[in-house]
């Protein structure tokens, strides 16, 4: 055995040079030695390797401590907290890619779908509503061709006049007119009156009406087709509803079979 | 505990004893790096385990090269255990004949201020150091460990329940003579003169 490593003096010696704690004069002197001396080679050689050997013990307990750090960790952390956010592989990555534009796809889909759901719900009642006035067809402007009124409603179909503009023009025919002329002006008053959801006026001017024509006002119908029009609520369109359902004999029975259907369905409560 | 900068972190490390135990500790804690680190394994083939235990293997590296002079990084002490762990993982991967997706270059060591072969022990050296080690009594490697890492005579002697620091210098001699006898006995110091 080198007897210069029984020295501990020469120990922190080369412990001092290792670590660079060694002033500049006395590391000169040092180094000077480590080159000329076999000796002090040896030492030194063999002080490096016992080092070494001890740098694998180190090295164990450092492992030792970094696994008991590790149990630490996850024990003393909530089970949420210990997950590791990995970044995912290909595989995944390519599948929530896949998954993400089926996603957008059916976002899509279904966007289209409601809109074309909204458009007939919307359409429904719009043509509901044309349907039952009939302001347009031939046959509601045929009798008494040629009066006042007449001019009135064709200027109306014609668009020159605005439905504002006739339904005014409309107010101006008085009681004293030809019983013909008031009776059809609160007739269309009427119908004006459904189109915009009116549903008091449209009520007042069906009932005149139907006083000049001598026939009862049966508004069941319009009442339910001009809430429809208003945009009012399931239960109150139900109440009118209620009482065409009830009796199948009722001229728009089969029209307010379908409403009813209608206004039930899952589309008619999304957008109304 | 305020937040340490990483030139706190690497001096603690080289001062040794308790502050190097909680500079490691703050730096094994860090889950930012660790995760960074066990997500581009789980890329390449790996597992969470081959990813912690990269991790600890980075961290043991980084620990060794702080204490004996070879950190020179100009970078953060998260690419250095990024660059090393990534390293090692590609080593470990070459063993089973399988790459890193990714393409690993010896520069970004470099660039880090780590020298490749610094970070490998050929295993037949580790092997025969390994032998010499066993040839010391447990009780001895733990005072030779303790003072290699700078502990004060009263923190060995504390530690490894010893009666005060003047028989912890004492034991700690004894052992160092012990070992520089195994050493000296051995055929590998000659390769290390050679």
């Amino acid at each position: 055995m080198t007897p210069l490593l029984t020295n501990e003096t020469i120990i922190e010696q080369f412990e001092s040079h290792l670590t660079g704690k060694m002033s500049q004069e006395i590391r000169e002197e040092f180094i000077q030695k480590l080159n000329n001396d076999p000796q002090w080679q040896e030492a030194y050689q063999t002080f490096l390797l016992s080092r070494e050997v001890i740098g694998l013990k180190i090295t164990e307990n450092l492992r030792t401590q970094l696994k008991q750090w590790n149990k630490e960790t996850h024990s003393n952390k909530p089970e949420k907290e210990n997950i590791v956010h990995l970044r995912p592989t290909e595989k995944i990555r390519r599948l929530n890619s896949v998954l993400g534009y089926a996603v957008a796809a059916g976002v899509l889909f279904l966007m289209t779908f409601s809109f074309i759901q909204y458009q007939k719900v919307k359409q429904f009642t719009d043509m509901a509503v044309v349907e039952y006035q009939g302001i347009n067809s031939k046959a509601n402007r045929s009798e008494g061709a040629g009066s006042k009124v007449d001019q009135i409603i064709i200027d109306y179909v014609n668009k020159t006049q605005s439905s504002d503009q006739t339904i005014n023009s409309l107010k101006q025919i008085s009681p004293d007119a030809s019983g013909i002329d008031y009776f059809k002006a609160q007739n269309y008053l009427g119908r004006l009156y459904l189109l915009q959801g009116m549903c008091i006026d449209m009520s007042t001017a069906y009932q005149i009406s139907a006083q000049l024509n001598g026939y009862k006002y049966d508004g069941d119908i319009a009442q339910v087709l001009c809430e429809l029009k208003q945009g009012s609520g399931r239960e109150e369109l139900s109440v009118n509803l209620k009482k065409i359902l009830d009796n199948p004999e009722h001229t728009y029975y089969d029209q307010a079979v379908e409403i009813d259907k209608k206004i039930n369905s899952f589309w008619w409560s999304l957008f109304n | 505990m305020a937040k340490k900068t990483d030139a706190e972190l690497v001096h603690m490390i080289r001062t040794g004893g308790v502050d190097r135990e909680k500079a490691l500790k703050i730096i094994y804690t860090n889950l930012k790096i660790k995760e960074k680190l066990a997500s581009m394994i789980l890329y390449n083939n790996g597992n969470t385990q081959d990813g912690e235990d990269m991790y600890q293997e980075a961290i043991i590296v980084m620990d060794k090269n702080i204490r004996e002079g070879n950190f020179r990084t100009e970078g953060s002490l998260e690419s250095y255990l990024f660059s090393i762990g990534k390293y090692l993982w590609m080593n470990q991967l070459r063993k089973k004949k399988l790459t890193l997706k990714e393409k690993f270059y010896d520069h970004e060591l470099i660039g880090e201020g780590i020298e490749p072969d610094l970070l490998m022990m050929n295993d037949q050296r580790k092997s025969q150091l390994n032998e010499l080690l066993a040839k010391l009594g447990q009780r001895c490697q733990a005072i030779l460990a303790l003072w290699q890492l700078s502990y004060s005579m009263e923190e060995i002697a504390s530690r490894l329940g010893l009666h005060d620091a003047s028989t912890a210098r004492k034991a700690k001699y004894d052992c160092q003579q012990q070992l520089i006898k195994i050493v000296h006995q051995n055929p590998l110091i000659k390769s290390n003169l050679s």
